[in-house]
């Protein structure tokens, strides 16, 4: 029985220094958390406060667009534009329905052909549309957006930063403290090498968005070429539509003269 | 000054009034009207121009009477009264054409002008072969407007691409037939060459459209593509160059009335100008002039007519539009000018040889010191 008792014992010290053990780690880490120098709560709102929410962002820049749109639609159709909603029935259609559906009487001086006053429209709409989607990208708009942006991703990267050294003085003050075991301090200045990791990253991503506007703004400026291009070949295409109507209506209208062939016996004075 | 149309066969009754393809009658019409307008006003008694003409023909009359007064006398105290009486009469006709401003000359000036039109038109209604020569030109030049009209239909078309082609074929169509549709309504019948282009329009719509179901070879791969090039599609080159004709033709055809007027207006200066006893008169040569001019015009018109007949016959009123026009802007005035160049000759050599020899008279009756 004794000889049972005796190597019962060694196994029980174990188990009680092992929890006495981790219960003194998970105290000594809850209280250097709650030592002063401890992670705040400031940092994180911080971030939130600056960062404005995408999908608010998103639909601003479309209520914007779409506003945009409508005027430059209204300066560039007239009177059509109101027709042209009236018959799609939506505010602002999509360029498929204007180039595909049964749109008629758009007024065009110059032809009377249907599919090319159709085609002349939808390519006025994908340029009108084209033009209006690139301008909160381009001008002083979009020098407006791009400060905005800017800041936005500044203040992040500062909060980061702020973090990160938050997180370091922790990880030094750490080494100081009374924690015996090496394993703790060591996992401090692993979270600090994170944390540093981290703002590294967000650093990256905060260039990459830099970047991301940059593109955009190319992006649009290619929008407006494209849009200018399209005009352009529209110009020529009417230009050399206009000189061959010309050509043939005034073949067609030229008058042939037989001088004598009707007579003068049957005009008489009054 | 109004102008009514009386009843009778020409060229306005043939192509009706109502059709859109009268724009091209229409203005035919409204030509040769103003032509008359300017003819009846210029020769009418109240006409500045024509006054202004006798008043120059008559101080050229006085003049020349004064050499005809010194070359009487000398030839009626040669030869006697009576071998000299003629060139009186001469004198006495000359008078009573001048007499109230020329209003006997400008009458029968335009009773010329008259009676050549008016024979002109007898000409051009007599029937070659099964068609008169009338006809003929009214279907040759009514087909070449409708199917310019035709072709200004389909001008987009060869722009487009799929469906987008097949609408616009099929659409262009439709306006050109309604074009010949009114063109029947307003006449009640079509010519040979209308109802080929009515044909020819519904026959291309047809096979562009079976053409794009079908999924075959393009148009132009196949013997139809040259119906449609030749027919519905023009290029801006061929169409100016067709007004560049049409406008030769116009250009040519007034000219040649503007001709006739004026060498109608001369005609007083002539007339004094042959109180001068002399071996060729002006007047002659006058004459001659003017009836040469109707020559070229009578001369044009058959040219222009036969070729329509030829055209109508061969039925290719539409085919050979481009050389049809040639013939009639630039060939038929070149022919009916060579065959009347004799006579232009003639007025030429009648004018010339009366000035040296009124210049030889004046030497020899007057007293110049040798």
């Amino acid at each position: 029985m004794k000889s049972a008792r005796k190597r019962i014992r060694p196994r029980l010290a174990i188990l009680l220094s092992a929890s006495v053990g981790l219960g003194l780690l998970g105290i000594g880490t809850a209280t250097a958390s709650l030592l002063p120098g401890g992670w705040g709560d400031a940092v994180p709102e911080l971030s939130l406060d600056n960062w404005q929410p995408p999908l608010e962002d998103v639909l601003a820049q479309i209520e914007q667009t779409t506003t945009l749109a409508e005027e430059t639609l209204q300066q560039a159709l007239g009177e059509q534009w109101q027709q042209l909603q009236d018959w799609l029935n939506t505010q602002l259609p999509e360029p498929f329905q204007v180039r595909e559906s049964e749109v008629e009487g758009i007024a065009n001086v110059l032809t009377n052909d249907p599919a090319a006053q159709q085609q002349e429209l939808a390519n006025l709409y994908d340029q009108v549309i084209a033009r209006t989607i690139a301008a909160p990208w381009l001008g002083e708009q979009g020098q407006e957006r791009l400060a905005i942006e800017a800041e936005q991703t500044t203040a992040v990267l500062e909060s980061s930063q702020a973090t990160v050294q938050d997180v370091q003085s922790m990880a030094e003050e750490a080494q100081g403290l009374t924690v015996t075991q090496e394993v703790m301090k060591q996992n401090a200045q692993i979270e600090a090498a994170v944390a540093a990791l981290l703002h590294e990253q967000t650093q990256l991503t905060a260039e990459n968005q830099t970047s991301l506007e940059q593109l955009q703004q190319l992006q649009a400026m290619l929008a407006q070429l494209s849009a200018n291009t399209s005009a352009g070949i529209d110009a020529a295409n009417r230009r050399e539509q206009m000189e061959r109507q010309i050509s043939i209506s005034g073949s067609a209208a030229a008058p042939i003269y037989i001088p004598g062939a009707l007579g003068t016996e049957n005009y008489l004075t009054d | 000054m109004l102008f009514s149309l009386q009843p009778s066969l020409s060229f306005a009754q043939i192509t009706g009034g109502l059709g859109i393809l009268d724009d091209s009658v229409q203005q035919l019409e409204a030509v040769q009207q103003a032509w008359d307008a300017r003819w009846q006003d210029i020769f009418s008694d109240t006409s500045g121009l024509y006054l202004g003409i006798n008043q120059f023909a008559s101080i050229i009359l006085v003049g020349a009477f004064l050499f005809f007064a010194v070359g009487w006398v000398k030839e009626a105290l040669e030869r006697g009264i009576f071998p000299a009486l003629p060139n009186v009469i001469w004198v006495l006709t000359i008078a009573a054409l001048l007499f109230n401003n020329g209003a006997l000359l400008g009458s029968a000036t335009l009773g010329i002008r008259n009676l050549i039109n008016s024979q002109t038109q007898t000409v051009l209604q007599v029937q070659v072969g099964e068609i008169s020569m009338m006809e003929a030109l009214n279907d040759v030049i009514v087909s070449q407007q409708a199917k310019a009209l035709i072709q200004q239909e389909y001008a987009s078309c060869d722009a487009q691409t799929g469906q987008a082609q097949v609408d616009c074929f099929r659409q262009a169509g439709e306006r050109a037939q309604q074009v010949l549709e009114e063109e029947y309504r307003a006449r009640g019948f079509w010519s040979a060459g209308l109802e080929r282009l009515w044909n020819r329009v519904q026959q291309i719509t047809q096979v562009v459209e079976q053409t794009y179901s079908s999924g075959e070879a393009p148009i132009a791969g196949n013997p139809l593509g040259d119906i449609l090039v030749g027919t519905v599609l023009q290029t801006g080159s061929q169409a100016l160059a067709e007004q560049f004709l049409k406008g030769w033709q116009w250009a040519f055809a007034n000219l040649l009335e503007m001709a006739m007027l004026l060498t109608g207006l001369i005609g007083p200066i002539a007339v004094a100008g042959s109180v001068i006893p002399l071996q060729g008169r002006p007047l002659w040569a006058w004459l001659v002039g003017f009836f040469s001019l109707g020559m070229a015009k009578f001369s044009y018109n058959v040219i222009v007519g036969l070729a329509a007949t030829v055209v109508v016959a061969a039925n290719t009123q539409t085919a050979g539009d481009f050389g049809f026009l040639l013939l009639i802007s630039v060939l038929a005035p070149i022919l009916a000018l060579a065959i009347a160049g004799g006579a232009g000759m003639a007025v030429f050599r009648g004018v010339s040889g009366g000035v040296t020899r009124l210049i030889a008279v004046g030497t020899t009756a007057l007293p110049i010191p040798r």
